[in-house]
């Protein structure tokens, strides 16, 4: 690890680890500087916390097996989901097909990302 | 003469159809990003990051962005205006007086006068870059491993300190940008660092993963949990028929829009302010020095101007210490930091020398972008008002496939995108304890190097603390930080008192 003077790898991790330590006992301790409310509402609104990273984790696993094309409507449509007022409506569905689309556009085709549009196993089809 | 042949220079540079295209793609992008509520410069910047990748000539990519970064101040004021929304924080001083205009049907005056501010407030950064970024950068020339160390750290303590959330908070932040920067590779020895044997982890975390799941990603789970913005924005009501403004308006503006350029000036060089506060200051002073404070708050023509100005002046001069120092004074220009180095250029006093096409060119874009923002923005305005009508519904998913694929692109590496939906998460849950998000990155661009420079510094001196004293740009820099933490100390210890009594 080293000393201050000559430092080691595992020296500026301990510095900020003491630091972090530091911090988080005054935060603590003064209860001035709590936050005693919450911004905003309580966590109650579960879906947009839980939905959003799904929508993303979603896209993620499936960008290699099903291709950018379905990955983005998937996403798309969990990402809708997470607004309840407007899920079920018209504009749901004109934004599953046409998201993708434009992205596939810009990103698969303009700038040559290199990824399937199609489901992998639908290849041997081509 | 050296100043003419540097912008000669920087005129063939930035005039070339590629480029001066680049910059209209900027601003006009930027504009349309500052006048949605929910999309900030940040976001649009972090999204066209890894779209320049492929670009073989940096110039024009950082043109881009950076037109992005003041077209966004040009736009925000539109919102706040037309529909008491502002569109970047930076914006909602806007809202004050801006709004009662629009009210009594002079929203059309107030938005081709702030149109015109902007470039009074845009043209008067881009002047004082051109000469205090030179200057700055001849003095740095004298800057050693110790004084980068110093200065890093002032930049930090500064961002921590003059901000509306506690200290501590911000530090810990700053702390914890630091932990998030460290982990990967250790330069020196090869060791890696909290990679817990994840390979995707050994070169590190890309910022733009970082700035999009901190700021992105989290603003939509944000807006979402909070229910705002969550319908169609109303249309507005306006009296675009005349927008131009009466003698009496004219009269007023000029005072008072080089009065708030040379507030947000000020604060735009200065680390750890941006455009916000310049804006909240510049109002401030202008209700404390008019004939008729009164008048604030009903459509005083002063009240939108001066912040106006203010703001678009700071986001030019936030490029001074960027570009002469490398050090970024917020979190957009912590990103344009990135953007440089992404492209092989390193900001510093290197800059000047190294690359004086991309330094002048980038000033004489600075001037060809604002008058790009001047000229069209005002037949266009229309068209903005326009875009406001699309609900936040549509927009965000729209955001969120692109960012993931933005985050994709740059390692071709889905790991990016889960960590981009961890950050989501934490920046959320950061929000709602009151913590801000700004220092992290801050924390994340700096703290790897200030621990490089300290190493340095200590093997140049034989391990002799007392290095960063002896040499008196260190030590002046040092006794900076000192007194900026005794202020925060003292204030806070008043402030105490006052409540007990």
């Amino acid at each position: 690890m080293g000393t201050l003077q000559n430092m080691g790898s595992g020296f500026f991790p301990m510095v900020l680890g003491i630091l972090m330590i530091l911090f988080g006992t005054l935060t603590l301790v003064d209860r001035s500087w709590y936050q005693t409310q919450i911004n905003g509402s309580n966590i109650a609104g579960w879906r947009s916390i839980i939905l959003i990273p799904f929508s993303l984790i979603v896209f993620a696993l499936s960008l290699a097996n099903l291709g950018l094309i379905l990955a983005a409507a998937a996403s798309v449509l969990i990402a809708r989901s997470a607004d309840p007022r407007c899920f079920m409506s018209w504009n749901t569905v004109a934004m599953i097909t046409t998201v993708p689309l434009f992205v596939y556009m810009v990103f698969g085709y303009a700038l040559s990302v290199p990824l399937p549009a199609l489901p992998t196993w639908t290849l041997f089809f081509h | 003469m050296d100043l003419v042949f540097s912008l000669t220079l920087g005129l063939h540079t930035a005039v070339t159809i590629a480029n001066l295209l680049y910059c209209l793609l900027g601003v006009t992008i930027g504009t349309m990003v500052g006048v949605l509520p929910g999309l900030g410069a940040m976001a649009a910047i972090s999204l066209m990051l890894p779209l320049t990748y492929h670009m073989a000539d940096p110039t024009g990519a950082i043109i881009m962005l950076a037109g992005i970064y003041y077209g966004a101040n040009f736009g925000g004021s539109t919102a706040s205006i037309l529909l008491n929304l502002p569109g970047t924080p930076a914006h909602a001083v806007a809202c004050f007086d801006g709004y009662p205009m629009s009210q009594q049907g002079r929203g059309g005056v107030a938005l081709f006068i702030t149109a015109i501010a902007s470039f009074v407030g845009g043209i008067t950064g881009v002047i004082l870059l051109v000469i205090f970024a030179p200057l700055i950068s001849d003095l740095v020339f004298k800057f050693g491993s110790a004084e980068y160390f110093a200065v890093m750290l002032l930049g930090l303590t500064a961002a921590s300190v003059i901000s509306s959330t506690p200290p501590v908070k911000n530090l810990t932040m700053v702390v914890f940008g630091a932990w998030l920067g460290i982990i990967g590779t250790d330069i020196s020895s090869g060791n890696t660092r909290f990679t817990f044997g994840i390979i995707d982890l050994v070169n590190g975390i890309n910022i733009v993963t970082l700035a999009m799941g901190l700021f992105g990603v989290a603003e939509i789970i944000s807006m979402l949990n909070e229910r705002r913005c969550t319908q169609s924005i109303v249309d507005p009501i306006t009296g675009t028929r005349s927008m131009w403004p009466n003698p009496a308006d004219w009269k007023r503006f000029l005072p008072s829009s080089l009065r708030g350029s040379a507030v947000g000036s000020f604060f735009g060089a200065l680390p750890g302010t941006g455009p916000t506060i310049a804006s909240f200051v510049s109002y401030m002073l202008e209700t404390k020095i008019s004939d008729r404070p009164d008048k604030f708050g009903k459509g005083a023509i002063e009240g939108v101007v001066a912040p106006e100005a203010a703001n678009n002046a700071a986001a030019q001069t936030a490029f001074i210490p960027t570009l002469s120092l490398g050090i970024p004074g917020d979190a957009i220009m912590a990103l344009m930091l990135a953007v440089f180095i992404m492209h092989g250029i390193q900001p510093g006093p290197m800059l000047l020398t190294n690359h004086p096409d991309v330094f002048w060119g980038l000033i004489v874009s600075f001037i060809i972008g604002n008058l790009f923002l001047l000229v069209l923005n005002i037949p266009v305005i229309g068209l903005w008002i326009k875009l406001l009508s699309i609900p936040y519904s549509v927009i965000y998913p729209t955001v969120l496939v692109i960012s993931a694929l933005g985050v994709y692109s740059i390692n071709n590496n889905v790991f990016d995108i889960w960590l981009m939906s961890l950050f989501g998460i934490i920046g959320f849950g950061m929000r709602k304890f009151g913590y801000e998000p700004a220092p992290v990155l801050l924390g994340f661009v700096l703290g790897p190097p200030m621990e490089e420079y300290f190493r340095r510094a200590m093997a140049l001196g034989n391990g002799d603390l007392g290095i960063f004293l002896i040499k008196p740009i260190s030590a002046a820099l040092l006794g900076c930080v000192l007194m900026l933490l005794i202020w925060t100390l003292i204030s806070a210890w008043r402030g105490k008192h006052q409540n007990l009594s």
